[in-house]
């Protein structure tokens, strides 16, 4: 009986990862391509597609900005967060449901209307040059990510071993970065791998907020493909796939395994 | 290494009802006093102010002459032990101790030094590299302990640090403190709620009632002669008699009843209390009084009776060995000499 239900988890478990995937090996066969569309299964081999890439300035630049503005606004996230989280979980602060709730609702809104209302506000009544806009929308998108992760490692952190190091001689802030900061150091290195991938791949907010001065790299693949179906963007696609494999690998070497997985409570 | 007092404190959160009244204790140098009170009673509050981590509403706070009621909690040199003992489980044993020292940027050669010496007095030296998670909680306790002595600190206030261990394991670490205790003459401030626990090791206890100090007499005369009905009935007095009136010097009268006493009081006595255990079982006869047993219990040395008296409902302890049925009556007198007058 056991066995048989053994059986059915593993055929529904090889079908769910084919699924996943399935469609990046395809996309990973068909970047080598002959053919001048994307076509499967492929006549010739070529890297030419990669070189390709190059070519085309609005990835080049594209990357570069979205580069950036995922590092800022993921490092602002924090910046803002972290202090944010600390406040919200040690100290009394009156109405905190609320400063929670308001820190994890732009998870509640669909990015599409956030990207709207800041063009709205931003672009449209403030004036507001592109990229300060871009990175304020992408700050939004990732605080709620700090915020999340970091809470609930702080709230399994016992307040007594702060209170202790304050006993032996140190000072608040001094204590927060030798026992508090070590000790969350897990869940923030996932929010910001989190933050960063996230603002890396947004679409909707940045639909609104680029423009011809300002383009940014999954903005710019959905452009060439409204306009060239070619290999180019399979090519890039599977770049994209080892920059993001490349960052993960990097934060199981930083973090031991399941970091991601597990939320960040102290390791 | 000093002396503790407290004048006056007085707490209150909020616009609550306050949580300490005045309350004044003095502490003499390299003594164990325990805060002891149910939850409630305000001596972990107390503690926590002494400590600095809370602010007290008002009042003073001195070690030695040197009043540190505002000073901040890292300057006051006072060592706390938790009770969930509040390791930093980033470290590993020894540099959770060296934490102190660092702070006081101490030489390394000195820290290394002196937490070797410590965790050898605490007998933690095979676990030096080891991480707090991969220890015991009677390891823990002992790191704790360590962590907060060796920066020699002019307090050490501990904050029910066995109520996490199992009743063997308990037992041994008290003892462990108080040698401890002793061995370094460090003033130390012991809260908990056991009794028996804070009779063993302390040199006087202070017992704590909603925010006030009820009695604060050595663990002995605590036993023997409970000042308030409150800390009779908290460390196992469990008979309350109303008196209704003085027959003579030495005599009260109890319901119908006269009952005699040895211990004169200064004002009049408002309640008689004994213990369940020092109510003499007797044969029937004159003098004798009587009573039905309505509960029995059975507490392994003894049982314990509740019985139907013309005083009214008494706990009455009788011998293993002959069993008196529930129904059945039980003929016992109250020996002068454990009888307890109580003004309050």
């Amino acid at each position: 009986m056991l066995d048989r239900h053994n059986r059915v988890l593993q055929i529904i478990g090889v079908i769910v990862l084919a699924l996943l995937i399935l469609p990046l090996g395809i996309v990973v066969v068909t970047s080598f391509g002959t053919e001048a569309t994307i076509s499967f299964p492929i006549k010739g081999f070529t890297l030419a597609w990669y070189a390709n890439i190059w070519t085309q300035p609005a990835f080049v630049s594209g990357f570069q900005s979205s580069l950036t503005i995922a590092l800022l606004a993921s490092l602002l996230a924090l910046l803002i967060g972290v202090p944010a989280v600390y406040a919200l979980t040690r100290f009394n602060i009156p109405k905190q449901g609320w400063f929670q709730t308001l820190f994890l609702s732009p998870t509640l809104i669909p990015e599409i209307v956030i990207g709207f209302a800041l063009y709205q506000t931003l672009v449209i009544s403030w004036r507001l040059p592109l990229w300060p806009s871009l990175l304020i929308g992408h700050l939004l998108l990732c605080l709620p990510y700090v915020i999340r992760l970091v809470t609930s490692s702080m709230l399994h952190l016992d307040p007594h071993i702060e209170e202790a190091a304050w006993t032996l001689g140190t000072s608040r802030p001094h204590a927060f970065f030798t026992i508090v900061l070590p000790n969350i150091r897990t869940s923030i290195v996932a929010a910001f791998m989190l933050c960063f991938i996230n603002s890396f791949n947004n679409i909707p907010i940045s639909l609104f907020l680029n423009g011809p001065s300002q383009n940014m790299l999954p903005t710019a693949i959905l452009n060439y493909l409204q306009n060239n179906y070619d290999p180019t963007v399979s090519a890039l696609s599977v770049l994209l796939m080892l920059f993001t494999a490349a960052l993960m690998i990097l934060m199981e070497r930083l973090l031991g395994v399941g970091a991601l997985t597990t939320t960040g409570t102290n390791a | 290494m000093a002396r503790l007092t407290l004048e006056n404190l007085a707490m209150t959160y909020g616009h609550g009802d306050p949580v300490l009244h005045d309350l004044s204790l003095a502490v003499a140098d390299g003594q164990l006093v325990s805060l002891l009170g149910p939850s409630g009673s305000g001596k972990t509050t107390t503690l926590r102010i002494i400590a600095g981590l809370l602010q007290q509403t008002s009042g003073t706070i001195k070690v030695d002459d040197d009043d540190i009621s505002r000073v901040p909690v890292y300057k006051r040199g006072l060592s706390m032990v938790f009770q969930s003992y509040a390791l930093f489980p980033h470290l590993t044993v020894f540099a959770n101790v060296a934490y102190g020292l660092k702070r006081q940027r101490i030489s390394k050669a000195e820290t290394t030094q002196r937490v070797t010496a410590m965790l050898a007095t605490t007998g933690l030296n095979d676990l030096a590299e080891r991480y707090p998670q991969e220890l015991s909680g009677g390891q823990q306790q002992r790191v704790a302990l360590a962590r907060a002595l060796v920066v020699d600190p002019r307090l050490l206030l501990l904050d029910e640090p066995l109520s996490n261990l199992d009743a063997k394991l308990r037992v041994s670490m008290r003892e462990e403190i108080r040698r401890l205790q002793l061995q370094l003459h460090t003033t130390t401030i012991f809260v908990t709620h056991d009794q028996e626990e804070c009779f063993a090791i302390s040199d006087k206890v202070a017992v704590l009632n909603q925010g006030k100090i009820e009695q604060y007499a050595a663990p002995e005369e605590i036993y023997h002669h409970p000042a308030t009905e409150f800390v009779a009935r908290f460390i196992g007095f469990e008979n309350f008699l109303p008196v209704n009136g003085t027959v003579a010097d030495h005599a009260y009268r109890v319901g119908d009843q006269t009952v005699r006493v040895n211990v004169a009081t200064d004002g009049a006595a408002k309640v008689l209390t004994i213990r369940p255990n020092q109510i003499r079982l007797v044969p029937e006869g004159p003098e004798v009084l009587s009573g039905q047993v309505t509960i029995r219990t059975y507490l392994g040395s003894a049982y314990r009776y509740t019985v139907d008296s013309p005083l009214g409902a008494l706990q009455i302890d009788g011998p293993t060995e002959a069993p008196v049925a529930v129904g059945a009556p039980l003929h016992f007198t109250l020996p002068a000499e454990h009888l307890l007058p109580l003004e309050a």
